[in-house]
């Protein structure tokens, strides 16, 4: 069978690619739902990282958040019409043997930090394709009765949940979640529906902070009227991520733990004076394994969540030609006001 | 139920050198008819697939759907010597199983192997709504007619062109009734079922099709589509 892929071949092109769809008898067959394009793919699609690394990267299926339905499973793993999310991070495992780093089986980490790791829709293909195929492990089945236009913010989910393993729950009983962004809102279900702790958001956008309806809410500027959290999480990114990272130290109790989930692609300076002062400490999250994709597909059975997922979906855009592909990527761009994704189905 | 109904009893007599027809050529180690077939295989609304094929070509076919795990395709029957009467052969399988007033039948050529989900999709909606539809793009050429080859006779107006591509389709009894009443009258030389629906005095709907959902019928457009798929094979670090 021929498909068409999309791939951005150069900044701020995409072009459409024709190949034949490939499968064996160790791979599960499925049929891509819903996909969702995520702030990595702009950056891509706008040429915005470094000139070399786009060199490398070009021609490139954008991608990683997307959810499918299973056509054939050779494997009889799963059941030809099951509902699946699409794991985006594979590790090279025939490398294990000889590696010396030795931390994939510390459960706050995981495989993905291996340094062989390959992660769809950056150091390989997206799921940006009517037809993908896989094998099973790269799979997590979801309940059929959740919509895809739910289920495909199962990715962001996961890496929130990444996030919440690196809390020590028995001693944060002050959380503080720095964003008013969509990565912040899902770290704030997971904590509120999930883990059933109180969270304090604090942002810039008023409108966007009213969408965190079971959180305390607080601007930026208002930010020392709130102080002593046990751990404070970073989902700001951007030269933003400077500003946000010094309030939260200002803020911080001592010995608290401090989770960055932004993306900066340049250094940002941060204040190491009071970090050293409060003894804090500084955790990096932003993948997820396959275990926390399992948290999500049964995470996504709890109604409530479900409900407070529903105002993120923006608009569902078919998509039939490069154009809108073209179309839909601008939506997301110019979408700096509201929470949520215009998300894409073939 | 939505049944395909695939095309392949053309002989393939403008592909050059070969004389094997051209949804029999292999494309990327699979007969281009395989990828087409697949097409429909793979999409959730088609419950079943009947192919009408050369006669000399059936065993092959029976063959492939069991190599290539097409398990949607339960008939395959023998073309006549005209595309009318091939799809007419394939229709009169069909009435033998007791196929439905409302089943839509979605006619598809098998040399037209880039057919899309989302063309599928919306042959198999908008038949429900119109119960006939035709698979169009807009024609981006202007369409010149001439009758003596020489000049021409008519220049018609471009925005109202289109490109007839495939699926056309149909409900069961729109498109059985349209064949019938078109060998009632000696009709049997017609290329396209819509123009019998049309005789018939019925409105055929458009569909969307697509420039990719081209046609292999010449030895050009089979260099098109190997030239497209070398160009998605381009590797990614």
């Amino acid at each position: 069978m021929f498909i068409t892929k999309y791939k951005v071949t150069a900044p701020e092109v995409i072009e459409e690619f024709v190949s034949t769809l490939e499968y064996d008898n160790e791979s599960v067959l499925v049929r891509v739902d819903m996909m969702a394009i995520c702030k990595a793919d702009i950056r891509y699609f706008l040429g915005k990282r470094d000139k070399h690394v786009l060199d490398m990267k070009y021609p490139l299926a954008p991608i990683h958040e997307a959810v499918g339905t299973v056509i054939k499973d050779p494997t009889n793993t799963f059941n030809k019409g099951d509902k699946v999310i699409l794991i985006p991070n594979f590790v090279n495992e025939s490398k294990c043997l000889k590696c010396k780093h030795t931390r994939c089986n510390r459960p706050d980490l995981g495989k993905n930090y291996c340094p062989y790791a390959k992660f769809k829709s950056s150091s390989s293909d997206g799921f940006m394709t009517p037809f993908y195929s896989c094998t099973p492990d790269l799979l997590v089945k979801y309940d059929s009765s959740i919509s895809s236009e739910i289920a495909v913010f199962s990715e962001l989910l996961s890496v929130s949940n990444a996030c919440c393993r690196r809390i020590n729950f028995n001693e944060a009983e002050y959380i503080a979640l720095f964003g008013d962004g969509i990565m912040s809102y899902m770290v704030y279900l997971l904590l509120t529906h999930v883990y059933k702790k109180e969270v304090s958001v604090f942002g810039l956008n008023e409108d966007k902070l009213s969408l965190f309806k079971h959180a305390k809410t607080y601007k930026f500027e208002d930010y020392n009227k709130k102080n002593g959290f046990d751990t404070l999480i970073e989902c700001v990114g951007g030269k933003g991520s400077e500003f946000a990272i010094n309030q939260m130290i200002d803020i911080a109790k001592i010995g608290a733990d401090l989770v960055l989930m932004g993306v900066s692609e340049e250094n940002v300076s941060i204040n190491t004076r009071k970090i050293l002062e409060k003894g804090i400490c500084l955790k990096g999250v932003t993948r997820s394994t396959n275990e926390d994709f399992e948290v999500i597909s049964t995470a996504l059975n709890n109604p409530l969540l479900v409900e407070e997922l529903k105002p993120l979906v923006l608009s569902v855009n078919t998509i039939q030609s490069v154009n809108d592909v073209y179309a839909t990527y601008e939506l997301e761009i110019n979408n700096t006001k509201v929470v949520g994704k215009n998300l894409m189905k073939f | 139920m939505n049944i395909a109904l695939i095309l392949a009893a053309g002989s393939g007599t403008r592909m050059g050198n070969t004389n094997k027809p051209k949804q029999f050529l292999s494309i990327y180690n699979k007969p281009l008819i395989v990828h087409t077939i697949e097409a429909f295989e793979m999409h959730d609304d088609i419950d079943m697939i009947l192919i009408v094929t050369n006669d000399t070509y059936i065993d092959d076919v029976k063959i492939w759907c069991k190599q290539y795990d097409l398990t949607k395709v339960q008939y395959i029957v023998a073309g006549g010597s005209s595309r009318q009467e091939s799809v007419y052969n394939g229709l009169k399988k069909l009435e033998k199983i007791g196929a439905k007033d409302d089943d839509i039948i979605l006619i598809h050529d098998a040399a037209r192997p880039l057919i899309s989900q989302t063309i599928i999709t919306d042959n198999i909606e908008s038949c429900k709504k119109y119960h006939a539809v035709d698979t169009v793009i807009p024609s981006s050429d202007t369409i010149i007619r001439s009758i003596d080859k020489e000049t021409i006779c008519e220049i018609q107006k471009r925005s109202e062109q289109y490109q007839g591509q495939t699926p056309q389709s149909f409900t069961f009894k729109v498109i059985n009734d349209a064949h019938e009443y078109a060998k009632s009258i000696n009709n049997t030389e017609t290329t396209d079922d819509c123009r019998l629906v049309l005789n018939m005095g019925k409105e055929v709907h458009l569909v969307n099709g697509s420039k990719l959902n081209f046609k292999i019928t010449t030895f050009d457009d089979l260099m098109m589509l190997k030239a497209l798929l070398k160009i998605g094979k381009t590797g990614v670090m």
